[in-house]
């Protein structure tokens, strides 16, 4: 069972600063400020208490490395990106060894449905492709968007999770979700990204 | 793996855009937050409704009072009720409008009754009553001759000590006290006002039509029954009766009339509660609405030839912890259907000074009569040389008997003195014994009068033993009227042609 984390929360500049300095007291206060946050990001995709906590102990540890040199501008999503990422590479080596948790990770396949094919020419320059096509779409979508295709792709939160967030039904954001994946569909086929 | 590979790109998304994200996610969750607050106070506020509904009882002015007691608020407003009476429609209904559901639930549960009459009736019990701490009230009614009896007493409702009931020898207004009449019924049969008669005869019924013209008893009204007996026109009755009436006697309700006329048998002359007191002031009150037709109803029945008043007093004394009374030197009788209502009563007296009534080994007796009043002694024996003739109702009522024959368990024997002449109705009711108990009672030969006696009153079982023959009970014994022919005669083993007899269950 988790621990809420008590105490006064030092800012997000507070903290990268004490990363600056190499102060072990950084990772403390870092778990006392997202411990619940990255927790929630990473119990979506692996579903599994002690995977998760190994994952916010490497995701620690990748920031204490990574700060410095990198000063991120949004502490938070930092530690979002690295925990998510984290989260993935723990969920192919739990895939592959057949160790997968038996609550399926559903937005995975939802990808499937606006995934550019193929997707292995150049992976590098594909990867930088769609990434932007998404940021730029993400930037244009209306906040509601934006926060659903977030939620789900970026977050792994549920439908039913989404839908309590915004107080709104779950058939509305799925339907939004059709939506947002049809667009962007068509945005990979005006870059030239062949579905 | 391409959707592994795609899903991971979606990670590299600008930080901007998270930051939006998280702008976003945040004033969901303060909107979250404040639609949780709004539902919160909105159970809180249907709860508290939900709660004040339920504890609208508790909370009610008139029900909390009701509740704690006190009876007052709502008695006040009830009494706006035209001819209200706690135990009439309209009443009901008006206290149920009063009072939420549970509270009138709840006053229906308690003896509403007296509740809500004691405070319009304070004489009656009412805590202002009590006032000087004392635990009782004795009210006289006044022969008119300078002497008076103990006609009613009421108890302090939250006195819970050992009563002793000390009997003055004069009454608050100087008469003399000369006779204890409290009984154990709620209805005392006097008449509320000394000019009027407490028993009308078939010759002054014949006497009151003539003067009133009118041959015709169902013409009769209350007003004309009232001024004729009272010596005043019709016109002139009002309500300066009442405070001397209510003085004299804590009336509530003037019972049933009945008239026994010899040719029309008994006629009972109904809605007689308006027959006096609306002459009495009462109305001032609104306790009634208007004056009600004496109306007469001819019934066939027994012939006898007078009238008799009866009057209802709420019966507020509760005599059960009495432990002593005390009697003066005035004092000449005692009615004696009081004494089961003192089931703990042990001492009784007397005023040395009292030539008729006296303590004798454990007796009270009525030495001008040769009465035994009262038998206090648990041995089975009488006073010597008491010159006992006759043993009077209830007598045994605070008897202590105790099983007394030898060999024999559960057997108790009463030998009665020899000059017994007559024991009077329900002499040995009350007897308060086991019911595995037999009490054989042997009666005098000089026996001539046995009154009757109510099977359902005796603790124990009762078995009466005559020493004479059949025949000599029947001739020489006058057997009372209610089981006359109906008792059962069995016969001993202990005598030539004894009588023993027990009395039939009912």
């Amino acid at each position: 069972m988790r621990v809420k984390k008590s105490g006064a929360v030092l800012s997000d500049e507070q903290i990268i600063d004490l990363y600056f300095a190499r102060e072990e007291r950084a990772i403390a206060e870092t778990d006392k400020k997202y411990c619940e946050y990255l927790h929630a990001v990473a119990y979506n995709i692996l579903y599994n208490e002690q995977d998760v906590d190994e994952c916010l102990q490497d995701t620690y540890l990748k920031t204490w490395n990574s700060i410095p040199p990198q000063r991120p501008q949004i502490l938070r999503a930092f530690l979002a990106k690295i925990t998510r990422n984290l989260s993935l590479d723990r969920y192919d080596y739990l895939n592959r060894q057949k160790r997968v948790s038996a609550v399926t990770y559903s937005p995975l396949d939802e990808v499937q449905e606006f995934l550019p094919d193929p997707y292995d020419m150049d992976r590098e320059l594909q990867d930088a492709a769609v990434a932007r096509i998404i940021t730029q779409y993400l930037d244009d979508a209306s906040d509601r968007r934006m926060y659903i295709f977030t939620s789900r792709f970026f977050f792994s939160l549920t439908i039913p999770q989404i839908a309590k967030r915004l107080g709104c039904s779950q058939s509305l954001v799925s339907k939004e979700l059709a939506a947002i994946k049809q667009e962007l569909r068509r945005k990979f086929e005006e870059e030239g990204i062949t579905v | 793996m391409n959707k592994e590979r795609f899903f991971r790109v979606i990670g590299q998304i600008d930080d901007r855009i998270l930051a939006r994200y998280h702008q976003m996610d945040e004033r969901l969750a303060r909107r979250r937050n404040a639609r949780r607050a709004v539902m919160r106070m909105l159970t809180a506020a249907a709860c508290f409704v939900l709660i004040f509904v339920l504890c609208m009882p508790l909370v009610h002015p008139v029900g909390q009072a009701a509740l704690a007691g006190d009876f007052e608020p709502l008695a006040e407003q009830l009494y706006e009720i035209e001819g209200y009476e706690p135990w009439r429609e309209q009443t009901v209904e008006k206290l149920e409008q009063l009072l939420p559901e549970g509270i009138t639930q709840r006053l229906w549960n308690t003896p509403i009754f007296d509740a809500l009459m004691r405070p319009r009736y304070p004489d009656l019990g009412g805590e202002e009553s009590f006032e000087d701490g004392e635990p009782y009230h004795l009210y006289f009614l006044s022969n008119g001759d300078g002497t008076c009896s103990l006609e009613y007493i009421t108890t302090d409702p939250d006195y819970q000590g050992e009563l002793v009931l000390e009997i003055p020898e004069t009454s608050p207004k100087g008469d003399v006290v000369t006779a204890i009449s409290l009984g154990q019924t709620t209805r005392v049969k006097r008449s509320p006002h000394a000019d009027f008669p407490y028993v009308l005869t078939a010759s002054t019924m014949s006497e009151l039509l003539q003067a009133a013209q009118d041959s015709n008893i169902s013409n009769f009204d209350a007003k004309k029954l009232t001024a004729y007996f009272l010596k005043l026109s019709v016109d002139n009755l009002d309500g300066r009766y009442y405070q001397s009436m209510i003085d004299a006697f804590p009336i509530v309700e003037l019972g049933d009339i009945y008239v026994y006329d010899g040719n029309a048998g008994v006629t009972e002359i109904e809605k007689t509660y308006s027959y006096l007191t609306e002459y009495c002031g009462w109305n001032q009150e609104k306790y009634f609405q208007s004056v009600e037709e004496v109306v007469a109803l001819a019934k066939q029945g027994k012939n006898r030839e007078q009238v008799e008043l009866s009057l209802t007093v709420l019966h507020t004394a509760d005599l059960r912890n009495t432990v002593e009374m005390v009697i003066p030197s005035t004092v000449r009788s005692i009615n004696a259907s009081m004494w089961p209502l003192m089931p703990q009563l042990e001492t009784i007296t007397i005023d040395k000074d009292n030539p008729t009534l006296c303590m004798m080994d454990g007796c009270l007796v009525n030495l001008e009569t040769g009465t035994l009043l009262l038998y206090l002694r648990d041995d089975g024996g009488f006073p010597e040389d008491a010159g006992l003739l006759t043993l009077d109702s209830y007598a045994f009522a605070l008897s202590r008997l105790q099983p007394n024959v030898e060999g024999a368990q559960n057997q108790v024997a009463l030998y009665l003195p020899e000059s017994i002449t007559e024991i009077k109705d329900d002499c040995f009711a009350g007897l308060d014994m086991s019911y595995e108990w037999t009490v054989h009672i042997y009666l005098p030969k000089s026996l001539r009068y046995f009154g009757r006696e109510d099977q359902e009153q005796h603790g124990a079982s009762l078995i009466f033993h005559y020493p004479g023959t059949l025949e000599e009970w029947k001739s020489d014994v006058a057997f009372g009227e209610a089981y006359d022919g109906d008792y059962i005669y069995l016969l001993t083993s202990d005598a030539e042609e004894p009588v023993k007899f027990l009395f039939p269950k009912k």
